[in-house]
């Protein structure tokens, strides 16, 4: 149902307010009404992305490389969906040892989740196999039309009787006493409103959960706990494209042993990627997280392509010599590109600026900076994965020779993938929610979204974003 | 009656054997140096990239 105006609401109408309608609200809105519950989700924006919402976005960005937030975020209802490319992966098991959830009971809601993203039936499910000593191999399954969740869900939920969505509808702050909030104060269009409900869920986006709580605390000091580290642990997907090369294309095929359709076809996802990513012996042994190498292959033969052309200038004496020996027919041309799991860092946080935005609430500067930890990852699995194409004369690969520095190391691009800022965790000095996704020391305050991300792995988060929403939905519901 | 073992004649002993082996097997087309040789990693600069080749793409 769609509300024009919050005049007329009774107190407590809603058992729950939920803040924001990106995938996280919309996938808590959807399962709370399958259970009955009745709610009120607000949106600050409207249906279409409005560029005056550039306003609101925006932020002083304290760091070497990195982008425009303001373009990576979208103020209107279906949230970044709007913006997404509809990639979704899953957490290993082990990327979730430090996080107060557990793997298997928040995995219980696969189904639900990818019945909500419309992950494609005829797409392989989500595995994880070995490569080789060092590096697993795993996929990437995508949305149907890269689910927009605008299109896909305004229908549902304007002719639902549980949902009610307000558009236009701007959180303000949290109002209440000591543990507990008795309502949410929001602006709607020139009027302002008090809004009341047995429970709250912050839902709205990566970084602007940390703003809106930091900004809440500011406001009302009594509310929340000094000591919770709200905005802090900030992290992000480093994206960037550091080597290429090329294979010879029989060899990896009969490696991977996986025919498929033609007999020379190997499986790889529907961009032509084998994805792969270092397993934890391999981690452990250097000391470094994890990440995806995404080996892009171009499939035109390279006698075809430009490519050999491009390898011969670059290295004209010694790839002659290899290109004589082999049949250029067979080589294939590839791209790797790298989406890299940050540490969880205190110095990489979010914190309020003495800017403010169109509505009074202050913007926010954002520190963030790449550990040598994470230059070091990148160097050290490149060169394991040069080395076994050459063990195993599989091809030939070239990195870029700023990887090798600390200081010249550019990523020129990130994934943005904003998460952290209000991480999940046990402990109240490290996390800003338990388990629960509750809120430490509130009663009935809930957040989620990729900002309660205890660690980021290396996939891309909104297919989780989506299981911890159904799993907090599925929760509330229990205790109401 | 007790039996002295005489470790440098066996060194002699093993190690020609060995030897002969190696040899035989390379002169009779298992090329084991060769191999080894093709195992052999290195790094070429060009261009601001750094190749990871193999030894006998320089040859």
């Amino acid at each position: 149902m769609i509300l024009n105006d919050l005049n007329n609401i009774n107190n407590n109408f809603f058992s729950v307010i939920i803040i924001g309608s990106g995938p996280a609200g919309i996938s808590t809105a959807l399962k709370l009404e399958e259970l009955n519950v009745r709610t009120l989700l607000i949106e600050a924006g409207g249906l279409e992305l409005d560029p005056e919402s550039e306003d609101f976005l925006k932020g002083n960005i304290y760091a070497e490389d990195y982008y425009d937030i303001s373009v990576r975020r979208a103020r209107m209802f279906g949230g970044t969906s709007n913006l997404w490319g509809g990639h979704c992966n899953k957490f290993e098991k082990e990327q979730f040892n430090n996080w107060p959830i557990d793997y298997d009971e928040l995995h219980s809601f696969e189904d639900e989740a990818k019945k909500v993203l419309g992950l494609k039936f005829y797409h392989t499910d989500f595995y994880i196999k070995k490569f080789n000593e060092d590096f697993n191999q795993y996929n990437t399954r995508f949305s149907d039309k890269s689910r927009n969740f605008k299109d896909v869900y305004y229908d549902k939920i304007k002719n639902s009787n549980y949902i009610y969505l307000s558009l236009n509808t701007s959180f303000l702050h949290f109002e209440g006493d000591k543990n507990n909030i008795n309502s949410i104060y929001c602006r709607k269009k020139s009027n302002f409103y008090s809004l009341k409900a047995k429970y709250f869920v912050l839902a709205a986006g990566g970084i602007e959960n940390s703003r809106l709580l930091l900004w809440s605390k500011e406001k009302n000091k009594r509310l929340f706990d000094d000591n919770l580290p709200i905005g802090k642990y900030y992290m992000d997907h480093p994206y960037y494209d550091p080597a290429e090369g090329f294979i010879k294309y029989d060899k990896v095929a009969s490696y991977l042993n996986e025919t498929k359709g033609r007999s020379r076809e190997f499986y790889v996802d529907c961009y032509n990627r084998v994805n792969l990513s270092p397993n934890l012996k391999f981690r452990n042994e250097r000391n470094i997280d994890s990440l995806t190498f995404f080996w892009n292959f171009n499939h035109k033969s390279a006698s075809n392509s430009s490519y050999i052309k491009k390898l011969t200038c670059m290295s004209p004496n010694i790839i002659k010599n290899f290109l004589l020996r082999e049949n250029i027919e067979d080589l294939i041309n590839f791209k790797i590109s790298i989406n890299q799991e940050q540490e969880p860092e205190v110095n990489n946080r979010i914190t309020l600026s003495n800017d403010l935005d169109p509505y009074g609430t202050p913007l926010i500067n954002l520190t963030w900076k790449m550990s040598n930890k994470m230059k070091r990852c990148a160097k050290e699995n490149l060169l394991r994965l040069g080395k076994f194409l050459v063990d195993k004369d599989m091809g030939r690969i070239a990195i870029n020779e700023d990887i090798f520095s600390y200081d010249n190391f550019k990523t020129k691009l990130n994934a943005g993938h904003q998460m952290g800022g209000t991480c999940a965790g046990k402990n109240k000095l490290s996390s800003v929610v338990d388990k629960n996704l509750k809120v430490h020391s509130i009663n009935n305050l809930f957040v989620t979204g990729s900002s309660v991300f205890t660690t980021g792995g290396h996939g891309n988060p909104t297919y989780t974003i989506v299981l911890l929403s159904l799993k907090l939905a599925d929760h509330i519901k229990k205790i109401i | 009656m007790t039996i002295k073992k005489n470790n440098k004649r066996n060194f002699l002993k093993i190690s020609s054997v060995l030897f002969i082996s190696l040899l035989t097997l390379n002169l009779n087309g298992f090329k084991i140096y060769e191999n080894f040789k093709k195992k052999g990693i290195r790094f070429f600069k060009k261009n601001k990239k750094i190749w990871i080749l193999n030894q006998n793409d320089f040859e």
